[in-house]
């Protein structure tokens, strides 16, 4: 009986966090070990292996070989599903990041087993089984998904549990496991790697939040908004639907199929308030909305409405705060 | 080249009414062909324009109506089309639902070469479909594609999207891969396409036609289920801000600016 969380390494070689979150949270639904499987090139592993350690680890595989050096589906899938077959754990988590995202179905066909994709909340039900609970159809229910096989796997996104209390005394049994793969293992090749700049990917360390939906209406506010939020110290934010119109990159999208942020102030403007957008930034500090309809779900969840036109209130916003 | 394109028909999550008590209003929600499809689809047509020997076959799991989302594909220059449809694929998770388009497709197209997916559904959202296919299939796969670089008779130079950066990547034939949105707009048919499409006979094909055993497809054949669904709490209790457009402003940056500085040491 064990829990087993995959571990993934970012490009410069530095851990994953989700994968911390995870060991984490399932500290505190889960009573029996929890593993930890490591994909690395032979490289020097102590600074990682302490700081899942510290998350709770209790066991850690680390798998080897110099092709792990850089994610790849088939090679990642072999390793895996070696590590896989000899522990043969009950639950196996993986953090839904573009890479994780990847390789989680592959696993999961070739086990033939279910995979419950994006959970947000993670707990053992009444028979001890895997209760893994997300949005679904649409938006409008949270679905709590069991599997009738095992080892019962979920994918959650980065930043929906919160980072571990460290445990600085904790520490793992270690087994290093050496893979081969055949010398044909894909046609798969990487040509060259183009790293994002900072500027796009930093909504989610955000201490404010300012977000467009589609109710900004138009360019020239959607722009305004971007000032203000400059002017303020804090960062512009979009929703889906504002994405699908072309303001924007999905870079800076909050929501289920974006990102998930915790803002201290989130400002929702022009957001009407799926439940995928409110999944991504329910856990903000504050949130205060501005919308022109009284009755937009966004507003359940704000601390502080605003009844408005934003065509108004975005321009004087924006005279009050350029005058300080 | 032959190409496949896997269609789902979804409801426009944009037209998406809720009820007081949270319920979805289901009357008068247009279904759509999934957005993140029309991009793939859009790329197979973007290569039959350099090999206008391409064959491309749109398919669909779905209710009959669904054919008339395989239809307007056509319309736009697909050749063929294949609907799944049968009661008992109902029910399906993302599992039983790759391996029953796996089934249609070494039944019906054996010989392809690529197969393009959307990465998400607007209404389900997982994005484990594709990779699920190709798992099924046992292929290559590259997902998060933004967009198509270069192809020629033996595969793709495509680049992927992931959260820190974009990567340029290769890959032969058969493959699977799936897109994100991208720049590309997807063309508009024509009105002869329209007009063609309309007498189009879609092949539907079900359980049997495809040799699949009742135990893999469905909810039967899913290893996943759905124990309970809830409508999500998470209601705050909110304060209303109210006056003239410049109070409310007032207002609203000095709370900002209260909230910003609180909590710091």
């Amino acid at each position: 009986m064990s829990l087993t969380v995959l571990a993934l390494l970012n490009r410069n070689g530095s851990l994953e966090s989700v994968a911390l979150e995870l060991i984490d949270k399932a500290k505190k639904f889960y009573n029996n070990e929890i593993n930890v499987i490591l994909p690395v090139a032979d490289i020097d592993t102590t600074a990682i292996v302490s700081q899942l350690e510290q998350a709770g680890a209790d066991k850690i595989y680390v798998v080897k070989n110099k092709k792990l050096a850089k994610y790849s589906t088939n090679h990642y899938k072999m390793a895996v599903l070696e590590v896989l077959e000899k522990i043969n754990p009950d639950i196996f988590l993986i953090g839904a990041t573009a890479n994780g995202r990847d390789l989680a179905p592959r696993i999961a066909s070739a086990l033939g087993v279910g995979l419950t994709a994006d959970c947000t909340e993670l707990s053992i039900n009444e028979d001890g089984k895997l209760a893994a609970t997300r949005p679904t159809f649409g938006g409008s229910l949270m679905a709590t998904i069991l599997s009738k096989k095992t080892p019962q796997m979920a994918t959650v996104r980065p930043n929906v549990f919160k980072r571990p209390q460290m445990i600085l005394d904790n520490k793992a049994i270690l087994e290093e496991i050496t893979v081969d793969f055949p010398k044909h293992i894909d046609t798969v090749e990487e040509l060259n790697y183009i790293p994002k700049t900072l500027q796009t990917s930093s909504i989610a360390d955000a201490d404010i939040l300012f977000a467009a939906g589609r109710g900004i209406k138009t360019k020239e506010n959607f722009k305004m908004l971007s000032d203000i939020a400059q002017v303020m110290g804090g960062k512009v934010a979009a929703s889906r639907a504002l994405v699908d119109m072309g303001f924007c990159s999905n870079q800076i999208q909050v929501g289920q199929t974006g990102k998930t942020v915790t803002p201290k102030i989130y400002v929702a403007c022009g957001i009407s308030g799926a439940i995928q957008h409110i999944e991504g930034m329910k856990g903000a500090q504050t949130i205060i909305a501005i919308n022109s309809d009284k009755d937009a779900p966004i507003f359940k969840v704000a601390d502080y409405k605003i009844v408005g036109d934003l065509d108004e209130i975005l321009p004087e916003l924006l005279h009050k705060v350029k005058r300080f | 080249m032959n190409i496949v394109v896997c269609l789902k028909q979804v409801p426009d999550t944009q037209d998406i009414k809720w009820t007081d008590k949270g319920t979805m209003i289901r009357d008068g929600v247009e279904s759509i062909i999934n957005p993140y499809d029309e991009f793939a689809l859009e790329y197979a047509l973007y290569i039959k324009d350099k090999y206008p020997d391409t064959q491309i076959t749109v398919l669909s799991m779905g209710p009959m109506q669904a054919q008339e989302l395989l239809k307007s594909a056509i319309a736009k220059g697909a050749d063929n089309a294949i609907l799944a449809c049968d009661k008992k694929f109902a029910g399906a998770d993302t599992y039983a639902t790759s391996l029953t388009l796996a089934h249609v497709i070494k039944k019906f197209i054996p010989d392809f070469d690529l197969i393009l997916c959307g990465q998400f559904a607007i209404d389900g959202d997982t994005a484990q479909t594709p990779s699920s296919l190709a798992g099924h299939l046992d292929i290559d796969q590259v997902t998060f594609v933004k967009k198509i670089i270069d192809f020629n008779s033996e595969g793709l130079i495509l680049q992927k999207e992931t959260e820190d950066a974009y990567i340029d990547m290769r890959i032969n034939y058969p493959c699977v891969v799936s897109v994100l949105q991208t720049d590309i707009i997807p063309r508009k048919y024509s009105i002869k396409g329209y007009i063609d499409a309309e007498n189009f006979n879609v092949t539907v094909v079900n359980s049997v036609d495809i040799d699949i055993d009742e135990s893999l497809i469905g909810f039967k054949g899913s290893p996943t289920y759905v124990s309970r669904s809830f409508h999500p709490e998470f209601e705050r209790n909110s304060t209303d801000l109210t006056g003239t457009n410049a109070e409310i402003v007032n207002d609203l940056v000095k709370l900002i600016r209260e909230q910003k500085t609180e909590g710091k040491e």
